[in-house]
């Protein structure tokens, strides 16, 4: 009987045209919309590019500088020069097709001056500045050493062509470098927590007081429980299929690196819909509202706790972690965040298993609560 | 006027909604306006970044390199965790953690440079290439002083003291203010609010006209079917006026002064536009809302799609070139091209760029109330 019960309550749920928008159209919307807005930002603001500079030379002016951006641009691929006049320079500035504009004029006969000019101030700039910096820093300080140690010139010299590395690197795995994933975490974790319409949607075929197919199921000849737990499985199922059709969509389709241990993805999904149905079980069983006010609550619950995983603002995660980290432990769609995020970003999996040992422990909070509330009622009239 | 009157009875029964868009519109634009807000700066200083240090150095030049690094850097503390330390960087609360070993010093004492020192960053960023810059050139200068046949704490010295010259970086405009006023910012994200709120209004109030049986009792009623549209369409205006001026009051008391510059006017102008696209938009988009769920959704989607497309919320130079060309295909991207262009200008006739995004706009008022007009007559032709 329950296999039969649950292919009726799957069709019927599939059927939902309004579930089917909500819970599967709307994260893929969303998502496509995500990766449009925030899908180049590391790409464009966080990962390093030639800079594309212009560069202005007076007749008589010093021709070192030349030389170094010149190598700047074909040994280290730092900058890219365009040598330009001074109108032309300014208008690329103008025009944001350059970050900087390097003037070398002739001050006195022997004496030249570098300046940059710049329209903002922000990375490229900086290092367009340090560039600067370090080429006239060279100077003064050959000049010291001639001055006062005149015999060690030439060995000094020698050591400004030379390239020596001080650092040894060491990188932080490459996934850190994209801090635009928590948005698509936090899209994930909405679509597993749209699941509390779907579980409030059972709750209300449950409960007789609350809609006559529920009076109509409670004097069938079958425990209602019976019919409950198919019900359930059915839309536990159908939300798991959804969001697992939307992260697939995200990791194929959008290219999102979502991560690429599968099982443990999946089984987040799994537990986070879990999560998601529970609590809108829950909200319908135990909530004494009518059901448009429940459906309200479930989104506004949704909402707030996406909210607060940085769906909407970027941040906004890091920020209750730190400020209100007991909301952080319990919150759901942080919860969810943080599984997905441990996943990708750490080595180990002892945060990972504490939020999901977390997630678990609510999930049998919401059941057992939804229990208590449903157990040995009797209706003697509706 | 029965017509008129019923539309904004219907309205007022939806207040709720509505008002609390009016609300998170407000708590979004105080939220980005202090957060987004850059500081204006006159003088370049270069920019400043987080550096994790951990100096375990028992020598003096660890000390000294930590020193150069915090005058032009801030400094934080590495956690100790692994797991928190990646937290940091992910969160870019820190663009390079550097390790400075326990015989930093004596090693370069002895000419064992390379590998020195230990730096940990996201691979290829741009900030992290800055620090190892200037890492670099502060441990090159005190090797070339060394090398010269200088000591090491002379060398330091010697240094710290070249190092301190800053070259010269000027800004292009002298006057050039970096940060925008907050009028940009109330102004940036107009389009998601009206569009959400102009297809909720409009379409709650016009629904109830176009079911079936009531349609049909209004056809054979005395007042003409040209009059009730007419009211209508009178209603749907009122609406829109009522919204734009609510928003512009909300600008007036919030900004008072840049309301009453160019700026403030052109600002105005261009809200204005917008809010006619978007009553397009909303009748539109009522001609497939058959009830209030369909609304919704249609809400949702012209709202986030036009605005996350147009680049309301993220700005537009955020974007690829391909979804750039493409955005210039929704009303929002002109609107917020002529909300850029308006920051620039200083009088109406610098206002080319500006004029022509608000032509388009209308055009795609006119677009849209067209499309709607059509997909009306052939529901109607399909009756």
């Amino acid at each position: 009987m329950f296999f039969r019960l649950y292919k009726y309550s799957l069709l019927c749920s599939a059927r939902e045209r309004l579930f089917i928008f909500w819970n599967l159209i709307f994260p893929i919307i969303l998502g496509s919309l995500f990766q449009i807005a925030f899908g180049s930002y590391t790409e464009k603001e966080v990962l390093f590019h030639k800079i594309p500079v212009a560069y202005v030379e007076e007749e008589g002016a010093d021709e070192n500088f030349a030389q170094l951006l010149k190598t700047l641009e074909t040994d280290n691929d730092l900058v890219q020069v365009q040598t330009v006049e001074k109108d032309e320079a300014e208008q690329l500035l103008r025009e944001e097709k350059v970050e900087g504009i390097f003037y070398n004029e002739a001050v006195k006969q022997t004496e030249t001056e570098i300046s940059l000019v710049v329209q903002e101030q922000d990375i490229n700039q900086s290092i367009l500045s340090s560039i600067l910096e370090q080429y006239e820093r060279t100077y003064a300080t050959l000049l010291t050493i001639g001055k006062e140690y005149p015999q060690g010139i030439q060995a000094a010299a020698a050591l400004v062509e030379e390239e020596i590395e001080y650092l040894e690197e060491s990188s932080i795995g490459a996934a850190s470098n994209n801090d635009m994933l928590n948005y698509f975490y936090s899209l994930i974790a909405m679509n597993c927590l749209m699941g509390t319409t779907t579980g409030l949607a059972c709750a209300m075929k449950f409960k007789a007081n609350l809609s006559a197919l529920a009076a109509r199921r409670v004097i069938a000849g079958v425990s209602r429980f019976r019919v409950l737990w198919p019900d359930l499985a059915a839309n536990i199922s159908l939300q798991f299929l959804y969001v697992v059709f939307s992260v697939c969509y995200l990791m194929f389709v959008l290219h999102v690196p979502i991560g690429d241990q599968w099982g443990f993805l999946l089984l987040t999904i799994f537990v986070g819909t879990l999560l998601g149905i529970f609590l809108g079980f829950f909200v319908g069983v135990a909530v004494r509202l009518p059901y448009n006010a429940k459906e309200a609550l479930c989104i506004l619950i949704m909402m707030v706790s996406c909210f607060f995983s940085g769906l909407m603002a970027d941040g906004m995660q890091r920020l209750i972690d730190r400020y209100v980290p007991v909301f952080s432990h319990i919150n759901p769609s942080s919860l969810i965040v943080k599984s997905f995020y441990s996943l990708n970003i750490y080595d180990t999996y002892g945060r990972y298993l504490e939020n999901m040992g977390t997630m678990a422990i609510l999930i049998l909070i919401l059941a057992v609560g939804s229990f208590v509330v449903v157990r040995r009622e009797r209706y003697a009239s509706i | 006027m029965q017509v008129f009157k019923a539309f904004f009875r219907i309205l007022y029964k939806n207040k709720t909604s509505l008002l609390m868009y009016v609300f998170i519109y407000l708590g979004i634009t105080l939220l980005a306006s202090s957060v987004l807000q850059e500081d204006k700066k006159t003088d370049f200083s270069g920019i400043s970044l987080d550096i994790g240090v951990k100096n375990k150095d028992t020598g003096s030049l660890g000390k000294n390199l930590e020193k150069y690094l915090e005058s032009r850097n801030q400094l934080v503390d590495v956690p100790e965790e692994k797991e928190d330390l990646q937290d940091a960087i992910y969160y870019q609360e820190m663009d390079y953690v550097l390790l400075i070993p326990e015989d930093f010093t004596e090693k370069f004492q002895a000419g064992e440079w390379e590998g020195s020192l230990q730096g940990t960053k996201v691979p290829g960023s741009s900030s992290a290439y800055l620090i190892e810059n200037e890492i670099q050139n502060f441990l090159k200068t005190v090797s070339m002083y060394q090398k010269a046949g200088c000591d090491i704490e002379q060398a330091v010295t010697w240094s710290l003291q070249d190092l301190e010259q800053k070259s010269k970086v000027e800004f292009l405009e002298k006057d050039n203010s970096q940060g925008l006023p907050d009028g940009f910012y109330f102004f940036q994200y107009i389009p998601y609010v009206f569009l959400v709120m102009m297809i909720l209004g409009v379409g709650a109030s016009m629904k109830p006209f176009r079911e079936k049986d009531l349609a049909a009792r209004n056809k054979c009623s005395s007042t003409s079917f040209l009059k009730q549209n007419m009211q209508i369409f009178l209603g749907c205006m009122m609406y829109m006026l009522i919204v734009y001026i609510v928003f512009m009051a909300m600008a007036c008391l919030m900004m008072r002064e840049y309301m009453f510059t160019l700026q403030g006017f052109l600002n105005a102008a261009n809200a204005f536009l917008f809010g006619i696209c978007a009553l397009s938009v909303a009748w539109f988009s009522v001609q497939f809302a058959k009830n209030a769920a369909t609304l919704n959704i249609m809400s949702n989607v012209f709202g986030l799609g036009f605005s996350f497309l147009g680049g309301v919320f993220v700005s537009l130079d955020m974007m690829e070139e391909g979804a750039r060309r493409a955005a210039k295909f929704v009303p929002s991207y002109w609107y917020v091209t002529a909300n850029q262009h308006i920051q620039k200008v200083t009088s109406f006739s610098e206002c080319g760029k500006v004029y022509q995004s608000f032509l388009m706009v209308l055009m795609f008022a006119l677009a849209f109330f067209s499309a709607g007009l059509l997909a009306n007559r052939m529901k109607v032709k399909s009756r």
